[in-house]
């Protein structure tokens, strides 16, 4: 007895239900993970960009405790205070430039872009 | 005594002489008191990094450091080591001062700006000694250069 | 003559070993001031009689100059004694190494003035004595260690000579020159701001080797005992006592424990001056010979 469907809509439900996980998955694979390095109180790059969705990961490789903020009109993200070899992780989900901070030392300063 | 147990008998009274402690944190809070209390210890503190960051010697140490959370953390350290009613939360101190590479001409110009800040908010000279004396032991783990 | 050759031949290898370790272990860093007065103002003490770091007549465990343990330091001291029939002088120049080794000289001149013409010298009658010292550093840390009951501990020697050699053979000492060995421990503490030193030294001296060494008394070594306090008022100022034992080695004059209290002012770290009373017991036949001490250091 014949299915109550045509062959060519079971090669096509069967096409998509393989396809369209695949695609979800190259999606997710898509977001990118960054590492910053904290190190002699200052990040290891002056700018970065990124793009929407991405993960920076900032490492603290330094022998001092460090920390980061973003202050800005669409972003704002404050951390706890991060020990030496721990790891502070942020992601971008807003297009836009932010600046990544620390409140215990000024002068450290990360451009972000997110595209 | 034969030649060999006087050696160790000298041997053990250096090590238990070594090891028997001396000045610490104080348990009672007579020398926080005698300090002034924790209003005096935030001017001195207050006067000492003013002093630190325009002392040729040290002052490099505090380019690019949060000095209110610096001095927040070093008063809530003296009041507690003088017996006041604080708690110091930070690390210790061979921790904190580890990455900053100091040596004992810095450690001591530390000290000696520390000694004309109590100067001038005129603590006694024998209180200003009572503090030094549970400082002093932390060049050992400050100095590491 | 026997140990002292030897002994001399070893000191000063031991110097030189030891400070050449100290140099090659610290390394080579060109942003390192080797004379940098790091020290805290009157913690590297005065110059004693002798010429050793240490009080006005004994010598502490503190290196001399406010060189840190990573530079170098060096003094020059005169000091004058005047007393009821001598004057005493004494000038010298002294280095501190690291923290760790001190050399020094001084010279002393024992003034007879007219007491030399009732003596029989003539008047103003000079024993002349050169005094090469070396001490260093074992253990401790007088200042830092607060939180420890041991002390810095110094050994030390002290090689004099005596110009007069035929008129201390005349007075019955047997030798113009000998060598001082001693050991010192010297602790702040700072909870009394009590500076504080103790010491033994193996000594041969008449009157600190005034008179010569050795004598027809007794000619051996001695150990004396030697001691310091000083109060701390301010961070320049410091008022105290110290007492010195002596040998007692000559038939012809006896030799006391001499004592005196003083008061030093530290100036600034390139400038100190030191004023005493001293006791200086009996001298050559006069008694209680006590006077007024002054002292000047300039340094760094």
């Amino acid at each position: 007895m014949m299915p109550a469907y045509s062959f060519r809509v079971r090669l096509w439900s069967g096409a998509t239900s393989v396809v369209i996980p695949i695609l979800l998955a190259a999606g997710a694979l898509a977001a990118t993970s960054y590492h910053v390095s904290q190190r002699d109180r200052a990040f290891s790059l002056k700018a970065i960009t990124v793009a929407l969705g991405d993960v920076i990961h900032f490492d603290n490789n330094d022998d001092f405790i460090h920390q980061i903020y973003i202050e800005s009109p669409d972003f704002n993200f404050d951390s706890k205070e991060s020990y030496p070899g721990n790891s502070i992780d942020v992601t971008f989900a807003k297009r836009g430039t932010y600046f990544v901070r620390c409140h215990i030392h000024p002068k450290m300063s990360l451009e972000v872009t997110v595209e | 005594m034969s030649s060999k147990s006087l050696q160790r008998l000298s041997l053990a009274i250096l090590m238990m002489t070594a090891a028997a402690s001396g000045p610490k944190a104080r348990a009672d809070d007579t020398l926080y008191r005698d300090l002034g209390g924790r209003a005096t210890l935030e001017r001195i503190v207050d006067g000492a990094v003013a002093m630190w960051v325009t002392d040729a010697r040290i002052a490099q140490t505090f380019d690019n450091l949060n000095l209110d959370r610096f001095k927040r953390r070093l008063t809530d350290q003296l009041c507690e080591l003088a017996g006041g009613p604080c708690r110091y939360t930070g690390r210790n101190m061979y921790l904190t001062h580890k990455g900053l590479h100091l040596d004992i001409v810095e450690f001591n110009a530390l000290v000696e700006d520390l000694q004309d800040a109590m100067n001038q908010v005129r603590v006694p000279f024998r209180t200003q000694n009572r503090l030094l004396a549970i400082l002093a032991p932390m060049k050992r783990d400050i100095v590491t250069r | 003559m026997g140990i002292r050759l030897p002994c001399a031949i070893a000191i000063v290898a031991m110097m030189s070993g030891v400070a050449d370790s100290i140099a090659s272990a610290d390394g080579f860093d060109e942003n390192l001031d080797r004379f940098d007065s790091g020290k805290l103002l009157a913690t590297a003490g005065v110059n004693e009689l002798e010429g050793a770091g240490g009080g006005g007549l004994v010598p502490w465990a503190l290196i001399t100059g406010y060189g840190t343990s990573q530079a170098i330091g060096a003094d020059v001291h005169f000091t004058h004694i005047a007393l009821p029939d001598y004057t005493i002088d004494s000038g010298g120049a002294a280095v501190g190494l690291f923290d760790r080794l001190e050399l020094s000289y001084a010279r002393l001149a024992f003034d007879t003035g007219s007491t030399g013409g009732r003596l029989g010298l003539g008047n103003g009658f000079t024993f002349g004595e050169n005094i090469f010292g070396a001490k260093l550093r074992l253990m401790g840390d007088a200042i830092y260690d607060q939180d420890r009951l041991l002390p810095q501990v110094a050994v030390g020697a002290l090689y004099k000579t005596n110009d007069q050699g035929a008129v201390l053979r005349a007075i019955g000492a047997r030798d113009a020159d000998g060598v001082d060995f001693y050991v010192t421990a010297t602790k702040l503490f700072l909870v009394q701001s009590l500076l504080v030193t103790g010491a033994l030294r193996e000594t041969r001296a008449n009157q600190l080797g005034i008179l010569g060494f050795g004598g027809d008394r007794d000619n051996g070594y001695s150990t004396e005992f030697e001691g310091s306090a000083a109060i701390l008022l301010t961070r320049a100022f410091a008022v105290g006592a110290e007492f010195r034992t002596k040998p007692n080695n000559l038939e012809f004059a006896g030799e006391n424990n001499v004592g005196d209290v003083f008061a030093a002012y530290f100036i600034n770290k390139h400038l100190s001056a030191t004023l005493a009373f001293v006791a200086l017991g009996d001298i050559a036949t006069r008694k209680n010979q006590n006077g007024a001490y002054l002292s000047l250091q300039s340094g760094f």
